[in-house]
């Protein structure tokens, strides 16, 4: 194995929410989203690793910290053993030399007032042309310069360059457009590039293409990927290694190979099976997990995973807004809402870590703890495990949790695994 | 529904736009039809047809026929729900709006107690009644416009990319709501959609659109085993799944729609073409079983 071209440790990129005056003044705690939470990974010279997950993962965040467009909150990055976690303005300057980003949107990447010819001139004034050596010499004169981006244009495939050179993106298709935008990156020679869903815009007929074109380039300039994508098939065909990405964590990363042959953590499966399969005599009836991806401000306490996983333990850390939600979902049914009235309604309960409470004012808080207690036990399964009590506290029935186990990334059949089934 | 020889034509500055032609498309009670296409195929403005939904610079031709004549027979859900309901309203009054707009009669009590029935219908909680549509998620929000469309009880449901912006086990759990939805209110479904493996997992029949007009259609399974038009060959073959070892696209681009045009519109991509696509427009017409229909001239 190669030696590690970027190291990730322990990256965190948390981003103020913004709040209003009033609350500023009262203080509601310092609100942040948790974007990236304690990420690791490291990618080898050559290697095409993917960051796969659904929208909120933090997997852009990643990448946008990547080339000093977002500021880390905390944690090393290293690219070739220098450390980039903070680059200086003239640092900054030669990391996205060296690290170039792709994005999924090439349209709203170009601007519409300059030819792409010139896009990528720009660039070329900027940085300077790449020569042999690896230095970079400014440009002589316009004819050179021209010359140059033919020669790029002609890479990426835009033939004949001429044709193309003072066309404006708005002329150019979708691909096309891809393509301006790897030959701008390439301008600079880069050595790892950063791909954001560079074919999620693309249609299905020419996606196939885009996918080629980017190992084509790969090959022909020795480059190193970080394919970011939600789409597990793409990335399976794209990547040497993946890492499966929910709410600011990797919860699965090993050889591609491995992790799609036998996927460990429940999400990495809950992903696989959900992906539609394009046979219609495979139809099988899915088992998805409940609900959505929660929102990053308040990240579930344990395993971010734990309140939709079909196989949680009573220790993966449930606590008291769980219990919250299945008031909620089993009150969906009008007739239980009806009910159980007495521990309702949903509003007037409150959570606190591992606590829930719900005031009852001047009623006897009594009945509500036997129906709470009752509840719990009809609906059974972890989160009633992990239950340490149902108790009365003054005028208040109160819902406490056991504390979660820690959760820590374990090495499971050559992959990385952060669940406690393991 | 019954369409036949629906057509639309955009005037624009730069001449006439054909984004759909002679389109004969029948969606039977409480089945599921899949459109499928790439972008700019007339996929959505065939579902807009339908509904009349159409900017003031279309022409329409041809039929479209219900059974029933009244418009809200019929409903769509789009992709995007933010853009469809209103940041400064509350969820209820969405609905209060909606069910007062179409019988003013109705009290605003009688109103809630209605949706909150959809609501349930769609498994979305009654607290959600009092929020505003930012404070929702993705897939509450598209959950409460399907509970906006089922209100009338619609025949006919078109969903125009229901799912496209959502992530893939949403998508999943959207698709098996619709589907549980359709059956409790014998409603059939129009899913247009770019995604072959939704239209596989999902739907009766598909029809596949190209530059506007149906390359094919037929039931979904014998379609999926063996595709007749070259074109769905190509795009069944540029899926890319869990088992997908080779690439493959379909060579070149669409063509534009602007002006008239001769011939078979895929023929500059086709891999089969013949001397004759490149000057006669192939009819569709019935292939082989199941009521298959292609427009090619291999058959």
């Amino acid at each position: 194995m190669n030696e590690a071209l970027l190291d990730v440790q322990d990256l965190r990129v948390y981003f103020p929410v913004f709040q209003g005056f009033v609350q500023r003044i009262l203080g509601g705690g310092d609100v942040k989203v948790h974007a990236v939470d304690g990420v690791s990974f490291s990618i080898a010279e050559g290697e095409v690793f993917g960051l796969v997950g659904e929208s909120g993962c933090g997997k852009s965040t990643i990448a946008k910290t990547l080339v000093g467009l977002v500021r880390a909150t905390s944690g090393r990055i290293r690219f070739r053993e220098e450390d980039i976690t903070h680059p200086g303005p003239k640092a900054l300057f030669h990391v996205r030399e060296r690290i170039q980003l792709i994005y999924q949107d090439a349209h709203a990447a170009l601007s519409p007032a300059m030819t792409v010819g010139e896009a990528i001139a720009d660039v070329l004034r900027t940085h300077g042309l790449a020569t042999e050596s690896g230095e970079r010499v400014p440009p002589k004169s316009e004819d050179e310069l021209r010359q140059a981006v033919y020669r790029i244009f002609d890479d990426v495939g835009l033939r004949p360059p001429v044709f193309y050179y003072d066309k404006y993106p708005d002329e150019l298709s979708g691909g096309q457009k891809q393509r301006v935008v790897a030959g701008r990156v390439l301008a600079l020679r880069p050595e790892l590039i950063v791909a954001d869903e560079p074919v999620a815009m693309l249609d299905m007929s020419v996606r196939a293409r885009m996918l080629e074109f980017l190992l084509e380039l790969k090959a022909k300039y020795n480059l190193t990927y970080l394919f970011i994508t939600h789409d597990l098939a793409t990335a399976k065909f794209m990547c040497d290694r993946i890492a499966i990405m929910y709410l600011g964590r990797i919860v699965e990363m090993g050889p591609a190979r491995t992790i799609y042959a036998d996927p460990k953590h429940p999400y990495t499966r809950a992903l696989l099976q959900a992906i539609p399969i394009p046979d219609p005599e495979r139809r099988t009836k899915k088992v998805l997990p409940r609900g959505e991806v929660p929102n990053a401000i308040w990240p579930p306490a344990g395993c971010r995973f734990h309140p939709r996983c079909p196989v949680a333990l009573a220790t993966c850390g449930w606590e008291g807004r769980d219990v919250i939600a299945l008031l909620e979902e089993r009150w969906l049914s009008p007739e239980l809402a009806e009910r159980e009235a007495l521990a309702g309604p949903v509003e007037e309960w409150e959570a606190e870590g591992l606590l829930a409470r719900r005031d009852v004012g001047k009623s006897d808080p009594a009945p509500v703890q036997v129906l709470m207690q009752r509840i719990v036990q009809e609906t059974g399964g972890p989160l009633a495990d992990a239950i340490r009590a149902i108790r009365v506290e003054g005028s208040a029935i109160v819902v406490e949790f056991r504390a979660p186990d820690p959760l820590v990334p374990q090495e499971v059949e050559g992959r990385v695994v952060e669940c406690l089934l393991y | 529904m019954e369409s036949k020889g629906l057509s639309v034509t955009f005037d624009t500055p730069d001449g006439p736009v054909h984004a759909v032609t002679d389109v004969d498309l029948t969606i039977e009670k409480g089945t599921t039809v899949g459109l499928v296409g790439e972008s700019g195929c007339g996929k959505s403005t065939l579902g807009r047809a339908i509904l009349r939904l159409l900017p003031e610079n279309a022409r329409i031709s041809g039929t479209v026929r219900f059974d029933g004549t009244d418009l809200s027979t019929r409903s769509m859900i789009f992709q995007d729900p933010m853009t469809r309901l209103n940041p400064l309203m509350r969820i209820r009054d969405h609905f209060i709006e909606t069910i007062q707009a179409h019988d003013p009669g109705v009290t605003t009590d009688e109103a809630v107690s209605r949706a909150l029935r959809v609501l349930a219908d769609v498994r979305v909680p009654a607290d959600r009644m009092n929020m505003y549509p930012h404070e929702l998620s993705g897939g509450m929000r598209q959950r409460i416009m399907i509970a906006l469309c089922l209100l009338f009880k619609p025949a006919l449901l078109i969903a125009d990319e229901p799912t496209t912006a959502l992530d893939v086990i949403l998508e999943a759990q959207i698709l098996q709501l619709l589907q549980s939805i359709m059956h409790g209110y014998n409603m059939a479904v129009l899913l247009i959609t770019h995604n072959l493996g939704l239209v596989a997992e999902f739907a009766d029949r598909v029809a596949v659109m190209y530059a506007g007009r149906i390359a094919e259609e037929g039931a979904t399974v014998p379609l999926f085993r063996e595709p007749y038009h070259p074109y769905t060959q190509g795009l069944l073959r540029s899926v890319i799944d869990l088992d997908t070892t080779k690439l493959y696209s379909v060579p070149g681009a669409p063509p534009s729609l602007l002006g008239d045009s001769v011939g078979c519109p895929f023929y500059p991509r086709c891999e089969k073409r013949m001397a004759v696509c490149e000057t006669v427009f192939p009819e569709i017409r019935p292939v082989g079983e199941d009521r298959r229909k292609v427009a090619c001239h291999l058959y």
